[in-house]
């Protein structure tokens, strides 16, 4: 049965005579029971469709010049939902189509309880149920996301839920009026890869028991493989390219889905390597960083927060090392302790065997020539005031490298070329700059400088796949090259089967595994390296022959 | 949604920060009404020797040409005279801005040790010699200034002197803005005084924003015990009645211009500490100061070059309101009748509208018109600039 129809969809963005195409001329049916997976990268026009589905664009900032969405009701209606009036959006919104949101953390509003949020859906929707049976319809549908005991959890305040809690709450809230539509802005996006299999798992699960219609948004075809039934590649606002998610996956018609699944880092055609060196360049013995807890008028120290526990690891030169971990592990921390941009409690860190630890602030200035850092946030990465010029040019002025600025100029020239940007980038600001071309520069910043070592703090993760691609190229032949030692922190698994050489598993402030990359991915020893292996969501040739058979509504059951 | 703005800040010109804000700012009409009005205020403060004295330009007595307005100017009005096209030369001098903001100091400086050594104006002035002169027919040639009233002159050679208001027309005197209880002309007096609400509001918000910008920047980078030492210090600096201070100051030590620019700027400063250290601390912890200290560079370098720009924007807000804050509090003063004695300021003008046992409106009606589009302005200019650095109601306007 079609659920939601979506035909010649056309979104313009702007206002007066300035108008922008971010969705132009979307096709596309979901059915009742299927998953239709939107995937493409930023900037494609997803999240406007599921927007101008709901009706949720800026008011006055966006206009259809064409297009309909008839969302079908079961006495064989169909209300048009793009010149619908407010009344009936409100009507549908939450108790015909539920949406989900990318952040947990933003989307419940921290001054309520949870209780009352989900209380509040139910009263507006469900005028006739009393407060005793709202309540029990509040447990329900609690337990149906597997929050554990949700007869105080409704009493809580969304601070107190960790962000795949609260990303069951949201689940549970879109889902208590029973929608027949559910519609999913990269819910897992934000969520540590373990918590996201639980979630995507459990969504299948409520799927099948209610055989809602899911329209999901997302970037990744790990996720795609996962829950889709059919997907639609999205660029430029367009739907490239659509099917059954097995036939699009595994055949790709269209050069930009193939070009998109190729660029994923485990597809990433890998080059030969040079002989591994044995020289250690960076060496890490038991090294703890505690943070002291301070309550009480005087601030004394009643307790330590162990961000990390007695790690110790090592970086030989030409090697990258992956360090992984789910968020909050302290695999940052420990970073940025290498760095000595954060006070370590004990243990010491050698740097091409000299002692670094204890080092003061003038002393560690000449050695950080020697070890430089490229951060995840290419938002903020580059001083936004600063021309290119100036952020480059500086630190090699401080080091002595280079007689004068014309020289220095000419040599950022250079590394400009090495991370593949014009030489005229240099006069210009960051805010000209996309996420990829910020973060090359940034890599050039840290290069100029001829570090020995390099600290990657997840400096793909905010980018989209195929520029990742690029990035992961590049690094690649940085380390190749120059016998450069890196220490690459990520969550992404692709990326570490990719770059890696060795890799290193943090839980929890420990290290609890440590091997070759191919090693520990085939054979891992440690349970919470198995965890985290296993849920990574992958397109593999396995998942598209077990996937092969499956028609597009049956119910899912395994959870793979 | 995140694609959007993405998009949005590509198409941006090539343009450093300060050239895009500038733009931005020009281009609100609320900026420029508040810009005019300051700019009109300065031109009018600068030249105002020009505009409103009883010497004349030039003067032909006996066949002698001479110029006594020129002879009887003070040091002060020669630093206000070069001071202003040195500042605009500099302005337009391709220098980054710390580096103009110290010459404009260093200028400024130099100019008032040479014209308080070198200018010595005559100390008795004889307001009255120029009409007396001119009475008795002595006088071949004579231009005098479009109000040819000084602040200080009380019209002492006119027997019938006194509050007077505009609409009194005397046949040998005209006075635009009426005068004042001495019998001063309020149009002059006003205009003389514009240099104090403009010098009081420079000066004293000069002052706190340094003090500020240096503690809460410490406070700040450092925190820890330093910073915690640093709020107790803005605590206690916020607990001073500033206008009891000033009270008591002004009691003890007599009444001094200069002493209440620098009380209003040293118990002032506590909120731009306030807003540089908050800055402080989220840039504390942004990627690029992170691998600023990561590259090895300079304290200085670090906290001026990388940190002060980026947090610099709520710091311009805050001053352009504290400009406005600092003219109230001295006009408040003078309105008490602690402000100055014989010097001309808007506040004392309004303080005499109720001085007597009529309600004199236009010693309320132009020196408080005056305060109020003063304040007004700034006001609109901090409105304004707050609009052209948040790149969120810049965005807004725009997409």
């Amino acid at each position: 049965m079609k659920l939601l129809e979506v035909e010649s969809l056309v979104t313009e963005l702007g206002e007066a005579d300035n108008w922008l195409r971010a969705v132009n001329g979307i096709n596309l049916t979901v059915n009742a029971g299927e998953t239709y997976c939107l995937v493409g990268e930023s900037g494609s026009g997803k999240s406007v469709t599921a927007l101008s589905i709901m009706g949720l664009l800026p008011a006055d900032r966006f206009r259809h010049p064409d297009g309909r969405a008839w969302l079908h009701e079961p006495g064989g209606e169909a209300l048009e939902l793009l010149s619908a009036n407010d009344e009936q959006l409100r009507g549908v919104r939450g108790r015909r189509i539920g949406m989900i949101f990318q952040e947990p953390m933003t989307s419940l509003n921290p001054v309520l309880t949870i209780g009352e949020q989900l209380d509040e859906v139910l009263r507006i929707h469900r005028p006739a149920l009393n407060a005793k049976a709202r309540r029990e319809r509040i447990l329900t549908a609690l337990g149906e996301v597997l929050i554990s005991d949700p007869a105080n959890r409704i009493l809580e305040y969304p601070h107190r839920l960790s962000g795949g809690q609260r990303q069951r709450v949201m689940i549970a809230m879109a889902l208590i009026c029973e929608p027949a539509l559910l519609i999913a802005d990269e819910p897992t996006t934000a969520l540590d890869v373990t918590v996201q299999a639980e979630i995507l798992k459990l969504m299948r699960e409520l799927q099948a028991r209610y055989g809602m219609g899911m329209l999901f948004i997302t970037h990744d075809f790990g996720v795609v493989a996962q829950i889709a039934d059919r997907v639609g590649v999205m660029r430029h606002g367009e739907l490239v390219e659509s099917g059954k998610t097995f036939d699009v996956l595994s055949n790709p018609r269209h050069a930009y889905t193939r070009s998109l699944i190729a660029a994923l880092p485990e597809r990433l055609p890998r080059s030969p390597r040079p002989p591994a060196s044995t020289q250690t360049l960076l060496a890490v013995d038991n090294l703890s960083v505690y943070f002291p807890i301070r309550q009480g008028l005087m601030r004394r120290v009643v307790d330590q927060f162990h961000a990390v526990d007695e790690v110790s690891l090592q970086v030989n030169a030409g090697e990258v090392v992956a360090l992984v971990g789910e968020s909050g592990c302290g695999k940052t921390t420990l970073g940025r302790a290498l760095l000595r941009l954060q006070t370590t409690t004990t243990g010491s860190i050698h740097l091409e065997g000299q002692d670094i630890t204890h080092l003061s602030r003038a002393e560690m200035r000449p050695l950080r020539r020697r070890m430089q850092v490229v951060f995840q946030d290419p938002g903020s990465s580059l001083n936004p005031r600063l021309p290119i010029h100036t952020s480059l040019i500086e630190p090699m002025r401080v080091h002595g490298i280079g007689e004068d600025d014309n020289a220095r100029t000419r040599r950022a020239v250079r590394f400009l070329e090495r991370v593949e940007m014009p030489a005229d980038s240099l006069w210009r600001y960051p805010h000209e700059f996309s996420g990829g071309q910020r973060q090359r520069l940034a890599i050039a910043r840290a290069l100029v400088l001829e570090p020995r070592f390099i600290l990657c703090d997840e400096i793909t993760s905010a980018l989209d796949v195929s520029v990742q691609a690029g990035i992961l190229r590049l690094l690649r032949e940085l380390v190749d090259e120059d016998g450069i030692g890196m220490l690459f922190i990520t969550h992404n698994m692709g990326v570490v089967d990719y770059l890696a050489d060795r890799m290193a598993v943090m839980h929890k402030a420990r290290l609890v595994e440590t091997g070759r990359t191919a090693a520990v991915m085939a054979d891992p020893q440690n349970l919470h390296t198995k965890t985290l292996l296993d849920a990574v969501p992958r397109l593999n040739e396995s998942f598209l022959q077990t996937r092969s058979g499956r028609a597009p509504t049956e119910p899912e059951t395994s959870c793979q | 949604m995140t694609e959007l703005s993405a998009d949005t800040e590509m198409k941006q010109p090539s343009q450093p920060w300060t050239t895009q804000v500038a733009v931005s700012l020009l281009g609100r009409t609320s900026a420029r009404i508040g810009l005019s009005w300051i700019g009109l205020l300065v031109i009018i403060a600068t030249f105002s020797p020009f505009l409103a004295s009883s010497h004349p330009l030039y003067l032909v007595v006996d066949g002698q040409a001479s110029s006594p307005l020129l002879q009887h100017m003070t040091a002060l009005d020669w630093v206000w005279l070069t001071g202003l096209p040195m500042i605009l030369a500099i302005a337009l001098l391709p220098l980054p801005l710390w580096k103009k903001f110290l010459s404009v100091l260093v200028g400024l400086g130099l100019t008032a040790m040479i014209a308080y050594t070198v200018v010595s104006p005559p100390a008795l002035v004889i307001y009255e010699q120029y009409r007396e002169l001119e009475a008795t027919g002595k006088v071949e040639t004579m231009i005098r200034a479009p109000i040819p009233y000084s602040a200080k002159d009380y019209l002492r050679d006119y027997a019938d002197t006194g509050i007077e208001s505009p609409l009194l027309t005397s046949e040998q005197r005209t006075h635009w803005m009426g005068t004042d209880e001495n019998g001063a002309d309020v149009a002059s007096r006003m205009i003389h005084a514009s240099r104090i609400a403009l010098g009081i509001g420079f000066i004293a918000t000069g002052i706190a924003l340094v003090i500020g910008t240096i503690i809460g920047g410490l406070m700040g980078y450092f925190s820890g015990i330093v910073d915690i030492i640093g709020m107790r210090l803005v605590e206690i600096f916020e607990a001073i009645p500033t206008l009891f201070l000033l009270l008591s100051f002004v009691a003890f030590f007599g009444r001094s211009i200069y002493m209440m620019m620098v009380i209003i700027g040293i118990t002032a400063w506590s909120g731009y500490a306030r807003y540089v250290r908050a800055e402080f601390l989220k840039l504390r912890q942004q990627d690029f100061v992170q691998a600023a200290v990561a590259c090895g560079l300079p304290l200085r370098s670090i906290l001026f070059r990388h940190m002060l720009p980026n947090g610099l924007a709520p710091l311009l807000v805050a001053t352009s309101f504290g400009v406005a804050s600092a003219i109230l509090a001295e006009a408040t003063l003078s309105f008490l009748g602690l402000g100055l004695i014989d010097d001309p300021s808007w506040g004392q003008l309004l303080n005499q509208a109720v001085q007597s046992s009529t309600f004199n409106w236009w010693l309320a009606v132009f020196p408080g018109g005056a305060i109020f589009l003063t304040v007004f302005s700034y006001n609109l200019l901090g409105e304004s600039l707050r609009d052209a650095v948040d790149p969120h109601t810049n965005r807004s306007k725009r997409a």
